[in-house]
């Protein structure tokens, strides 16, 4: 039985025995410690691919990079700019691994980026928010529990959508760099181009 | 003194211009970020797998 369906009943006014109670919080706290340790280790996994794909701009042609591949990652870490420029340098990696772009500038923007970083601050946003508003309390209401539980469905909801759309974004700038790396050296003409 | 110096010779027959430097002579040579981004998209995987199974309970 979900914890929603649960908490419905209860509201309705049925009754469970206290060990129904106790498996339902073995669970959350099960799910909460497994996603702690999982984000914990992607955000690593990331950062380093971060690193190398900004790593290996200025070896496919880069014309202009506004930062460095420590600070592409570093910038994560830095409060209040964290909630801008990752998207900034996640644009840079984008639009200098294009392999249609070589020897060009370009001001498109990526929109699986805009998407990407769009869900990833809702998400941060409404989980921030969870914390302010069903703050842990020894006696929460019934209704407080199902709303939080609500908010709490959304919030993962977002989070499986920003997951989803980082694995395109990884993806498609994996693939673009070897594109562009293959062009580079089949063509010698553009190992000549303007730096 | 040095014969090979020659003061009419003009300076544009060694002069090599930026345009002809090779890009791929800037900064570190290319490493694909392929394994690293496969181990971040698998990762990225078990999260969703991880946040789905939080809805369902």
């Amino acid at each position: 039985m979900s914890q929603n369906s649960l908490l419905e009943q209860i509201k309705d006014g049925h009754q469970f025995p206290p060990s129904v109670y106790e498996d339902n919080d073995r669970i959350y706290l099960a799910m909460i410690g497994l996603q702690v340790v999982v984000f914990v280790a992607t955000a690593i996994a990331f950062s380093f691919w971060i690193y190398r794909s900004h790593r290996n701009l200025k070896s496919l042609g880069a014309l202009a990079l506004e930062y460095t591949p420590g600070w592409a990652v570093g910038w994560y870490f830095v409060p209040i700019a964290s909630w801008v420029v990752p998207y900034l340098v996640m644009q840079e990696i984008w639009k200098n691994s294009d392999p249609d772009r070589i020897g060009k500038f370009s001001k498109a923007t990526s929109l699986i980026v805009v998407v990407w970083w769009i869900l990833f601050v809702i998400r941060v946003i409404l989980g921030s928010g969870l914390n302010v508003a069903f703050p842990s309390s020894d006696h929460p209401s019934i209704e407080t529990l199902i709303t939080a539980t609500s908010f709490q469905m959304a919030w993962y909801a977002i989070g499986a959508a920003a997951a989803a759309a980082a694995i395109v974004v990884i993806l498609k700038i994996d693939a673009n760099q070897q594109e562009r790396y293959n062009r580079l050296h089949a063509d010698p003409a553009t190992q000549f181009l303007i730096p | 003194m040095d014969d090979s110096y020659n003061p009419y010779a003009s300076p544009l027959t060694t002069f090599e211009p930026p345009s002809t430097r090779p890009v791929t002579s800037q900064g570190p040579p290319f490493e694909s970020a392929h394994g690293r981004g496969m181990v971040a998209v698998s990762l990225l995987g078990v999260m969703i797998l991880i946040t789905l199974g939080g809805i369902a309970t």
